[in-house]
């Protein structure tokens, strides 16, 4: 539902100028050519007297028509939409080289400073605890699996298209225009067969990690506290926080929108109007630039960020300590987990005070 | 540079990979094997012809086996679809008839391409990354066998980057990746394409003789 609102809002910004420029363009039913004499408006008489008797006016109207996506005939189907000129096609052109390759560079260079700025601030998070040498399972083979199969559909994707739309600008000043043509080209048919890749990858994802990602009350205080930043005491949390959870569930979001619109215009012939592949379009890179600035911060945190969290996703195992320093709550549900000392001091404590 | 590899590499790489593919399997098959000195229970050959045909599907016993439908199916999925890929697609098609045998067959439409080169990619890459994160098979594979799957990727992802068919850089990057490959493919793991029906059916001629299954 969230997701057909966010459709319904980005239809509604291209919608409103385009409705807008129509207006602007229209024109009026009767009104006086150059010398004060009536001219008949040129939807009213036939294209032939109009190509006949065409002046500058009915030049003008001519193409004010063509720019309102006036409607011809064509003499095959598959030649497409018989209208000459698209004109939101200016606007999904605005919308790209403003909105999605200026904003989406400042997004992708934001969470890359913003993951700078964490590394100098916090370093790298390191256990405060000896290992214990006892590991617990958090990952089976085809989670694990699943994970890095997406990971590395996700990368080759996200260089692929990272190329297409800012390839202009960053690339042809290192390889030139003839350049720019060679990784362009590679890059739009390697990213068109990896997709449906990406979708597959999404689902098993979803099917994988989903049950484990929903929302519980502890990660309430978890958020509220800022993982415990806030406080200075430590928040613990069932096998993810709420942070990875955010992270999960935009991974499923926004690629559940990146396949859809890709898969469309991937398959372009299903779309009934070029506005749909426009919008498409819009939704495509935008999904795609959250989920890319999202995987710069999830890359740090998985590998250099955080002792012991690539282990996790290669082994399989974590340390006891690890689980019980980010994650208390399943280490101690884990059935791998030996008892801590406070823990068992505390059944002892229950065991033996006296009942009453 | 084009004409190089297209010409003399090509070439080069074509010679190499069928000479010594034919030695390998000459030495192999010339090897023989063991004189039996017990009289056979049951029938070799039947033995041997069902562990290469019959008993490509797993086996009842695993099938509740998470790991076992995996294996099979990424691995169907990666062999049949590089197999359709090599000999259906399209430009392959076009490439043996100009430059090989003379004559081509009926390719695969694009779409039928498409979905196979994908099946093929997504099997590959699933059994690729088991070999890192699952601890066994992490440790019963060797450098041979990562060069082998990591050849034959970038071999499929420089084909897939060339779909276009508009850079003659890509087309002879695809080439020069498919020559390294020919070139790596006698002396490597890749050789099981040739060798697999073989050790089946020495193993399945083996036990078959001694009237069990392999």
């Amino acid at each position: 539902m969230r997701m057909l609102t966010i459709i319904a809002l980005v239809m509604m910004v291209f919608a409103a100028p385009s409705a807008v420029s129509a207006q602007d363009f229209k024109a009026p039913v009767a009104r006086s050519g150059p010398s004060g004499t009536a001219v008949t408006p040129p939807e009213l008489v036939h294209p032939e007297q109009r190509l006949l008797h065409r002046g500058r006016d009915d030049i003008s109207q001519i193409w004010r028509g063509v720019r309102m996506g006036e409607r011809g005939t064509l003499s095959s189907k598959s030649l497409g939409t018989p209208v000459l000129v698209q004109s939101e096609g200016q606007l999904w052109r605005a919308a790209r080289s403003t909105l999605l390759q200026t904003y989406g560079a400042y997004l992708l260079g934001l969470s890359a400073l913003a993951v700078i700025l964490f590394w100098l601030l916090r370093g790298r998070i390191r256990l405060k605890r000896e290992r214990t040498g006892r590991l617990i399972e958090r990952f089976t083979l085809s989670e694990r699996v699943v994970h890095w199969y997406l990971a590395v559909v996700f990368l080759f994707l996200g260089v692929t298209g990272l190329i297409l739309l800012f390839g202009r600008i960053i690339l042809v000043p290192l390889v030139g225009k003839q350049g720019l043509a060679v990784f362009a080209t590679a890059a739009l048919h390697g990213h068109n067969l990896f997709g449906p890749l990406f979708a597959l990858g999404v689902i098993a994802m979803l099917v994988l990690f989903g049950g484990d990602n929903l929302p519980k009350r502890v990660d309430f205080k978890w958020l509220v506290t800022g993982a415990g930043v806030l406080t200075g005491r430590h928040v613990p949390s069932w096998k993810f926080n709420a942070g990875e959870k955010i992270w999960f569930w935009v991974v499923i979001i926004t690629g559940v929108a990146i396949s859809a619109s890709g898969l469309l215009l991937d398959f372009s012939f299903l779309a009934t109007d070029l506005s749909q592949l426009q919008i498409a379009h819009f939704i495509h890179v935008s999904g795609a630039l959250i989920a890319i600035a999202g995987a710069i911060a999830h890359i740090y945190l998985g590998t250099a960020g955080v002792e012991g969290a690539l282990d996790s996703m290669v082994s399989g195992k974590v340390d006891e300590t690890w689980a019980r320093e980010h994650h208390e709550l399943w280490a101690e549900a884990s059935p791998e987990t030996e008892a801590s000392p406070e823990t068992e001091a505390e059944e002892t404590a229950g065991r033996t005070a006296p009942a009453e | 540079m084009i004409a190089f590899i297209e010409g003399p590499a090509w070439y080069a790489a074509l010679t190499i990979f069928v000479v010594f593919s034919l030695w390998r399997l000459g030495w192999v098959l010339l090897m023989g094997g063991d004189k039996h000195k017990s009289p056979a229970r049951a029938s070799a050959a039947a033995g041997a012809i069902r562990n290469i045909f019959v008993d490509l599907a797993p086996r009842g016993a695993f099938l509740k086996r998470g790991k076992v439908w995996f294996v099979a199916l990424a691995g169907y999925a990666f062999h049949l679809g590089l197999f359709a890929v090599l000999l259906f697609a399209a430009p392959h098609v076009d490439f043996i008839e100009q430059k090989l045998l003379g004559f081509g067959w009926t390719p695969m439409p694009y779409w039928g391409f498409i979905v196979t080169a994908e099946i093929a990619f997504a099997g590959l890459l699933l059994l690729w990354i088991r070999r890192f994160v699952d601890p066994v098979t992490r440790l019963i594979s060797r450098l041979d066998d990562h060069l082998a799957a990591g050849l034959t990727f970038i071999v499929m992802l420089t084909g897939c980057l060339a779909l276009g068919q508009q850079s003659v850089f890509l087309r002879g990057l695809h080439m020069g990746f498919v020559e390294l490959w020919l070139v790596y493919f006698p002396f490597s793991s890749l050789f099981h394409t040739f060798t697999w029906p073989l050790s089946r059916g020495y193993s399945g001629a083996l036990f078959g003789r001694r009237g069990i299954r392999a």
